[in-house]
Formats: structure tokens, C-alpha cells, sequence
């Protein structure tokens, strides 16, 4: 008895790897899973596609700002008269770290809420109207395809009631 | 106790070390830095010509973004400043045509309607810069 039951333990062993590899194989292989879907930031280029629509969406404001009658010298120009280089700077990187997080960026934006950002500022409809053209211009002068174009802008007018009437 | 007061040389800089690494970094962190420059340039083309300008000077080594307004007559960009110089995109414009770039009209910087942060924009900016060079959560990130 002692010289078998070894034996059949190794047996019991045997035929129990058999039983799970036969059940392995019989088995479909579980389907790989589908790549997640691209966000929205990495369609835009990352880090450098928001930053040099930023900075597109700058350069737009700067030009289109320096007439008396212009919608957006209101709201910039306190920015862009000189010794508030800086300043830019500031808003610069607080609308990449904003687009960057709202169209899906590994990062989180740190800044006010557009609520906080804006009060006192009484921004109306129409300059926020003209912002929209400006960041639009700055998509098209970067290459954004219309897909990427309507998803960001969907997100930009989102905000307009945060923005508007503070 | 003793050993901390032998080692009191440490504190600050593990100190500095948690500070700086205490929140992920920002975006904005990764982007390279900019400076802006804009000039009033007379007789500015319109239409696919203003585009077609537009887009030779957005082409400079170093330019990250270029605007040009007919309307407003003004030419603005957006550069690296390690990669591009004011003179260089001067020599660029004047090079693209006959165009000759005039400083902006001083404007005056209006009275603040609300209360600013009391914090030159400069130190904010520099602690920034500090922030960043001392954390190393940036090399965990893929941005």
C-alpha cells in the first residue's frame, strides 16, 4: 500500500493537468480589448498642439485688439499694454493647463473657476461671440481637422454661462 | 533629537523637496516658454495674399504663432526666445515685402476694476519655474 499510494497521488496529478489543460484549450481565447479611443488632447498633438493653439489664439488677440472700437480690447487690453508681459504669460498657461484637462490631457488645471476668473468683469454675449471667432481662426491656422474643431469649440461655448454676465 | 539637530542641515532641502513635489505639475510646465512682439506695419495685404503672408512668417525658425490684421493694420507674434529675436522677425517682414514694422502706440495701462494679486507676476512665474525643476513626478508623466 505504501509503495502505490505515491503512485496514485502522482496519477491524481497527472490526469487533474490534463483535465485543466484540455479545459484550457477547448476553451475560446478571450478577445483582446479594443484600444481606448484617442482623447481629444492627443488628436490636438499633446502638450504642443494645445499650446500653439494658445499661443495662435494670443497672437489673434493681439492683432485684432489695437482698434478703439474692437470687442476684445475691453476684456485684454488691461493684459496687453506693456509691463503686463507677465500676465500673459499667466493666462497663457492657465488656458493650456484648462484645455489640456478638458479635452482629456493627463493633468489637472489648478487655476480659478471661469465663475471666479471672470467676476467683475462683465463679459457680454458679443465679446464672448468675438473670442470664439479668434479661437477659431486659431484652430484653423494650426491644421485642426473640423471633427477636433467642433469638439473643442462644444467645450469652449460650454462655458459661456460661467463666463458671461459676472 | 540630537541626531536631528546634528543633521538640521537636511530639513530645508527635504523641506523645498515636499513642497515641490507635493502636487502633480501643471501642463503648462512642459510648454516652452514665449514672448510676444507686435508691430504696426502699413499697408498690410488682404485676403489669400494676407494668408499666404501670414503663413511665411508662422514658418520662421522659432515662431510659434503669427497674426496679421489689414483692419488694424498689426502684425503679432508669438516666438520662442531661445529660437527667434525680434530683429530676426523684423528682417523676416521686411524681407517678405515692403513692409516696415513701427512700434504699437503706448497705451496706457487702465486703473484695475478689481482687486489684483498683490504678488508681482514675476515671483509667481519664478516659484513656478522652481516648482517644476524640483519635481520629479514630471518624469512620470507622459504629456
Amino acid at each position: 500500500m505504501k509503495i502505490f499510494l505515491p503512485v496514485r497521488k502522482s496519477l491524481l496529478a497527472g490526469a487533474l493537468l490534463l483535465a485543466a489543460t484540455a479545459c484550457s484549450k477547448s476553451s475560446d481565447p478571450a478577445p483582446a480589448p479594443a484600444p481606448a479611443p484617442a482623447t481629444l488632447y492627443s488628436r490636438l498633438g499633446n502638450v504642443d498642439g494645445v499650446s500653439k493653439v494658445v499661443d495662435s489664439f494670443l497672437a489673434n488677440v493681439i492683432a485684432e485688439s489695437q482698434t478703439s472700437n474692437s470687442s476684445l480690447k475691453r476684456t485684454f487690453n488691461p493684459l496687453l499694454t506693456s509691463g503686463n508681459a507677465q500676465r500673459v504669460t499667466l493666462l497663457r498657461d492657465n488656458l493650456i493647463d484648462q484645455i489640456g484637462q478638458a479635452t482629456g490631457g493627463p493633468l489637472v488645471y489648478k487655476g480659478l473657476t471661469m465663475t471666479a476668473a471672470h467676476k467683475g468683469m462683465a463679459i457680454t454675449t458679443q465679446e464672448f461671440g468675438v473670442f470664439g471667432v479668434a479661437f477659431t481662426k486659431a484652430l484653423t491656422d494650426n491644421g485642426v481637422k473640423d471633427p477636433e474643431k467642433t469638439e473643442l469649440l462644444t467645450i469652449i461655448t460650454s462655458l459661456q454661462s460661467q463666463v458671461v454676465g459676472q | 533629537m540630537s541626531a536631528l539637530l546634528r543633521r538640521g542641515w537636511v530639513v530645508g532641502p527635504l523641506a523645498l523637496l515636499a513642497w515641490a513635489n507635493w502636487e502633480a505639475p501643471a501642463l503648462h510646465s512642459y510648454a516652452a516658454p514665449i514672448e510676444l512682439v507686435a508691430w504696426q506695419v502699413p499697408h498690410l495685404p488682404t485676403g489669400p495674399a494676407a494668408e499666404a503672408l501670414r503663413a511665411h512668417l508662422a514658418a520662421q525658425p522659432g515662431v510659434r504663432a503669427c497674426a496679421l490684421s489689414a483692419a488694424t493694420g498689426t502684425v503679432s507674434f508669438v516666438y520662442r526666445p531661445g529660437e527667434a529675436t525680434e530683429a530676426g522677425l523684423r528682417r523676416a517682414l521686411a524681407g517678405a515685402g515692403p513692409y516696415a514694422p513701427r512700434a504699437l502706440p503706448a497705451a496706457p495701462a487702465p486703473a484695475p476694476a478689481a482687486r489684483q494679486c498683490p504678488v508681482p507676476a514675476g515671483y509667481v512665474l519664478g516659484l513656478e519655474r522652481l516648482r517644476f525643476a524640483l519635481n520629479l513626478r514630471r518624469f512620470f508623466v507622459a504629456v
